[in-house]
């Protein structure tokens, strides 16, 4: 269900008059006016947006996306795998992949020293 | 008269007013009736009611609505400490269980990383069985989950989506985003900032209704079998939780990943120019500077 508060149709009144058509636009500068001024006109927006189709979808498309059920929402795919970060014992062949930056790579099973990365092996 | 009453009340309640009418609120408030006096009770005590004068039949509807939106809008007032709750920072002595739970959810966790870190390597030897391609995948999703550094895992799974998200800012760019995000709110586009305040509502109502569950357990001084039914209300609302967790945990890592240059360019501090140690130390500086007035 979209947020109709009155802050929340102000809010997208104020966004989209820019956007409205100029026949409409004196009487909803109006009504936010009459808004900052404490009156409610919020119904009287949202009748007023009834007089030009197109800007009612418009107003009607951003309270949407202020509803917290709308908006963004992750991809329902699984997430791919890039190479890790290798990390080795520096005296021996055990190794681990890390997954991502600030894991602490532990230490090696056998020589129970810090686990260095590939690339600073051998060096 | 009770009928036309409601009908004339609620032609034109605004959405928010219906929301704590038909929310978590009267959930409390009706089990709790249920539970304090009884179904029989309730019914007899409906029945008196309805043998009162109009007048005090308004009276006593109008006080029942005020005490549910009253105690509805305190809830609302109350969301940060109960989603600090809900991510398992608690007061003593609940802060005793934190230890125990945090080493249950690090075994877990180092079991995971463990087992990714095989298929990973045996991903270079040779191709995964579709199977094993499945596991990968789960895993690499459980690890967003869960902060980088098992030191900083939390109780709950709530508190570690979050934290997992304020820690890898910290590692990967050495700010501190609790303490800069009042800075970078500031600095974001509005579409950004409608899309995270759209997220962090839907994470606070579920924090919400955590909370109603657990005021659900008051009911049980009168009740026992209240107890069992405030757990789960709290588990399944902390459940639930997690998705709108991690949507507001990604936002927030996004809005950094994408826009903590412009922290940089407002407090005139020069932009790291290469990834990695440099910008951690830049990083590093800025949130000083911030946090103590020196660079």
């Amino acid at each position: 269900m979209p947020d109709l508060s009155p802050e929340t149709i102000y809010r997208v009144f104020r966004d989209l008059l820019d956007e409205a058509p100029a026949s409409l636009r004196p009487e909803i500068e109006s009504l936010l006016a009459r808004a900052e001024a404490g009156d409610k006109t919020d119904n009287k927006l949202l009748r007023l947006a009834r007089r030009d189709r197109d800007f009612l979808q418009r107003v009607n498309a951003r309270l949407e996306m202020v509803d917290g059920t709308r908006g963004f929402s992750g991809l329902a795919g699984s997430v791919g795998s890039t190479p890790g970060l290798t990390y080795v014992c520096p005296q021996c062949d055990y190794s681990r992949v890390l997954g991502e930056v600030g894991e602490d790579p532990g230490e090696c099973p056998t020589h129970h020293v810090t686990l260095i990365p590939q690339a600073q092996k051998g060096r | 008269m009770l009928t036309d009453f409601l009908t004339e009340l609620t032609k034109d309640l605004p959405g928010k007013w219906l929301e704590r009418l038909f929310g978590p609120a009267f959930l409390f408030w009706a089990g709790g009736l249920l539970f304090v006096v009884g179904p029989q009770g309730l019914a007899a005590w409906w029945e008196q009611l309805l043998t009162l004068p109009a007048l005090a039949q308004v009276g006593w509807l109008a006080a029942a609505l005020l005490v549910l939106n009253a105690s509805a809008a305190l809830m609302e007032r109350l969301r940060l400490p109960l989603l600090r709750l809900l991510e398992g920072y608690w007061p003593w002595p609940l802060r005793l269980l934190e230890a125990p739970l945090s080493a249950l959810v690090r075994r877990r966790v180092q079991r995971q990383r463990e087992r990714w870190s095989d298929l990973m390597q045996q991903r270079e030897s040779h191709s995964l069985t579709p199977a094993e391609r499945m596991e990968l995948a789960r895993l690499e999703q459980a690890r967003l989950d869960v902060p980088p550094d098992l030191a900083d895992l939390r109780p709950t799974a709530v508190g570690n989506i979050l934290r997992g998200m304020e820690r890898r800012v910290v590692h990967r760019y050495g700010l501190d985003p609790v303490l800069l995000w009042p800075r970078l709110w500031l600095l974001l586009p509005e579409d950004a900032r409608q899309e995270i305040a759209a997220a962090r509502e839907s994470l606070d109502r579920m924090a919400e209704a955590w909370g109603w569950g657990l005021c659900f357990l008051v009911w049980a001084f009168w009740q026992p079998w209240a107890a069992p039914i405030a757990l789960v209300w709290m588990l399944l609302a902390a459940w639930l939780a997690r998705s709108p967790a991690r949507t507001f945990a990604v936002l927030v890592q996004s809005a950094f990943d994408l826009y903590r240059w412009r922290l940089y360019e407002a407090l005139h501090f020069p932009a790291p120019e290469e990834k990695g140690d440099a910008e951690r130390a830049a990083g590093q500086s800025l949130t000083r500077y911030i946090q103590r007035g020196a660079p």
